[in-house]
């Protein structure tokens, strides 16, 4: 498997999970467990991570869009005190503090620009969703795929990656997964959630390790 | 249900009823795609050493197994259906034991070595099993350190009350694991459990005595010899006293331990490990056994010899050592030995009284519950050899250290240990005058009123005589 493989590989695990956390639709089950085996042709078995992500594609498999919306709506859209486990970044990262989720947004914002990144003005979720934060890497991965497969340098992309990964999605996305586990409001998103957390920890691991053969700061 | 996959490179046994021998399986995984539903374990026995370790842990996923719980043992060289039998049983075991992981405790190793070179140059990388750190068993909160301070690599690093980890560092030496007084960092590839499951299966299998030896992981390549069965650890340097001790204990004949370099431990362990083969020895020594049971890649030196009769009995686990020294002990029915060691995890505490405050923080500190306090009428400080791991948390707070109010050695002794709980510090505690509310040792009022002198008598006399609350009314 090459390098760029590896990063569409990646690309696509980020992009099936961002998917799941979106609210459940037929069309939308149906390509996040139809992309297993395209993931498998990149290699997908060849990472640990793949045990959680088969096993969600599995659950997600077995649920009925239809029964599956209630329980993505009571855990992360609705609830008494809000949602049980919101799946945003200011969530879990602000403070009581309404001024923080500014400041994490605006710092979002400016990420985004300097990846060459802009949200579509189509989407409704925040630009701090965790659909939007997993797209923003698997965007990432995908500029670094092709970047690899022109022979170009990926020293900036991979530490776009890094920065991402520590500075926002790393950070808070423990917090939810633990979150969810606790909540234990649906098995489906209890696996996403265990699926998400694998992925990132795993891609923590592996962006250090490519970033000590090719330093991504001069 | 286990199943059992063998390549036929070079022998074909039956061993049991879910052993299937697969040609070239060496060189070409894809049999395990056709394992019956339900697998829920899977022991592989190659003869090759130059096998694609990635390949085959690509293969495990594809069919929902995680790697790090499937047994593959090399079984090139070894020449007897016996230690055949004995191997996969051992191997069968320990798989069998084995937890689960979690995300965190897999870590990539590139071209199947702990190594961070070569990632996108080789092959894709194995996971290995990594530590995790159960917050919630952790005693950092008190003050302990023993896997910073043991970690060869500076992975762990102490936040003043808790410990983070840094598993890009981490070699997965497996050192922490068996320093942690209270077990709270997991291996799962190399827990208590699983080793002790796998022991007692390689003991029982092979129906005769046979010694033990553990391998270090990064061997090149397993080295098999008639009359010893072995088990894979991720570094010698993780051994302790009490798991060199553990086999014999469990009715093998004797324990060695191979590094897998062949000048030695290249994490740079051998201190260690020669400090601990050397307690091992003094240990059985001591106990009137032949310490010539354990050695260190000393095989040729020594033979196996039949044990006297084990008994039963859960003996691996945080503080391993007070067991398997207990269980040597009664198996040749001696309670008088002692030895002073070099490095096993067994402590004496000594408190003088005649410099000790009876201020408690020792107490307050020691993360295994060894020193215990009370206060009645008097402040009681009692000792537990059996409990005490040596972490040296006690010296390290004692605020009258430097007078000698405390000490500690590490040895062991069975009639201490036959005693038990020991009070080792009493002392009466004055009441206020006031409200008849305690007020502290007198030993710390004693050495607060030495402290201040004749100049600040009355000072003293007020807190002689007055609680803290009572004082300014």
């Amino acid at each position: 498997m090459s390098a760029s493989d590896l990063a569409r590989l990646r690309q696509g695990a980020y992009r099936l999970i961002g998917a799941g956390f979106a609210p459940p639709q037929p069309d939308r089950s149906e390509l996040i467990v139809g992309s297993i085996p395209v993931l498998a042709d990149l290699g997908l078995f060849d990472y640990s991570f793949s045990l959680y992500l088969v096993d969600y594609a599995r659950a997600l498999a077995a649920d009925d869009p239809g029964e599956l919306a209630p329980a993505y709506m009571a855990l992360f859209e609705v609830g008494a005190g809000g949602a049980a486990c919101s799946p945003a970044e200011s969530a879990w990262l602000a403070g009581p503090n309404s001024s923080e989720v500014a400041v994490i947004l605006s710092d979002l914002r400016r990420s985004y620009l300097r990846y060459g990144l802009r949200p579509s003005d189509s989407r409704s979720e925040s630009i701090d969703h965790a659909t939007v934060e997993f797209d923003v890497m698997a965007s990432l991965c995908g500029i670094e795929a092709e970047q690899r497969a022109a022979g170009r340098p990926v020293t900036r992309t991979v530490g776009h990656q890094i920065e991402f990964l520590d500075n926002h999605l790393g950070r808070w996305l423990p917090l939810l997964t633990k979150a969810v586990v606790r909540h234990n409001g649906h098995p489906t998103y209890t696996a996403l959630a265990l699926a998400a957390h694998a992925l990132v920890i795993h891609d923590q691991e592996l962006l250090a390790l490519i970033d000590e053969q090719e330093p991504s700061s001069p | 249900m286990t199943q059992i996959l063998l390549c036929s490179d070079h022998q074909t046994p039956a061993v049991g009823q879910h052993v299937r021998v697969v040609g070239g399986l060496c060189y070409d995984p894809s049999a395990l795609a056709s394992l019956p539903d339900g697998t829920q374990h899977l022991v592989i026995g190659l003869h090759r050493d130059d096998a694609d370790k990635s390949m085959f842990q690509s293969s495990m996923r594809r069919i929902g197994l995680d790697p790090l719980g499937v047994g593959v043992v090399d079984l090139n060289g070894i020449t007897d259906q016996r230690a055949l039998t004995a191997t996969l049983a051992g191997a069968v075991a320990r798989t069998e034991a084995f937890p689960g992981a979690t995300p965190e405790q897999a870590k990539l190793a590139p071209g199947g070595r702990v190594s961070r070179r070569g990632l996108l140059s080789a092959a894709a990388p194995i996971s290995i099993g990594a530590p995790s750190i159960d917050t919630e068993t952790c005693v950092a909160d008190q003050g302990c350190r023993a896997c910073v301070t043991a970690c060869p690599v500076d992975a762990l690093t102490w936040n003043g009350g808790s410990v983070s980890y840094d598993k890009t560092i981490c070699v997965a030496c497996g050192i922490c694991v068996t320093t942690c007084p209270v077990g709270a960092v997991v291996n799962p590839t190399v827990t208590f459990q699983a080793i002790e499951a796998q022991i007692a299966a390689l003991i029982g299998a092979y129906g005769e005595p046979v010694g033990i030896r553990y391998q270090c992981r990064g061997a090149p390549q397993a080295r098999h010899q008639e009359g010893w069965l072995n088990v894979e650890v991720p570094c010698t340097g993780m051994l302790t006293a009490g798991w060199l001790l553990a086999p014999p204990a469990m009715g093998a004949a004797a324990t060695d331990a191979i590094p897998c370099g062949e000048s030695g431990c290249p994490l740079g362990n051998d201190d260690r490990i020669a400090s601990t083969v050397a307690d091992a020895r003094a240990i059985l020594e001591a106990l009137g056994w032949d310490k010539d049971r354990v050695g260190r890649d000393s095989v040729a030196s020594f033979a196996p010899q039949p044990p006297p009769s084990a008994t039963g009995g859960r003996i691996f686990g945080p503080g391993m050592e007070h067991r398997v020294i207990s269980r040597l002990a009664s198996m040749v029915q001696t309670d008088s030995a002692a030895a002073s060691l070099e490095s096993t995890p067994l402590g004496t505490v000594a408190i003088d009284p005649a410099t000790c405050t009876a201020c408690r923080m020792c107490a307050q500190i020691c993360p295994t519950d060894a020193l215990h306090s009370s206060v009645t009428d008097d402040i009681v400080i009692d000792f537990d050899p059996r409990l005490c791991v040596a972490c040296g948390q006690c010296l390290n707070m004692c605020p009258e250290i430097d007078r000698g109010a405390i000490t500690m050695s590490m040895r062991f002794d069975l009639a201490a240990w036959a005693r038990g709980r020991m009070e080792v510090r009493r002392d009466p505690v004055p009441r206020c005058e006031s409200c008849g509310k305690p007020i502290a040792p007198s030993a710390m009022l004693e050495r607060i009123t030495s402290m201040l002198g004749p100049e600040y008598s009355a000072t003293a006399a007020l807190l002689n005589t007055r609680c803290l609350d009572c004082r300014g009314r």
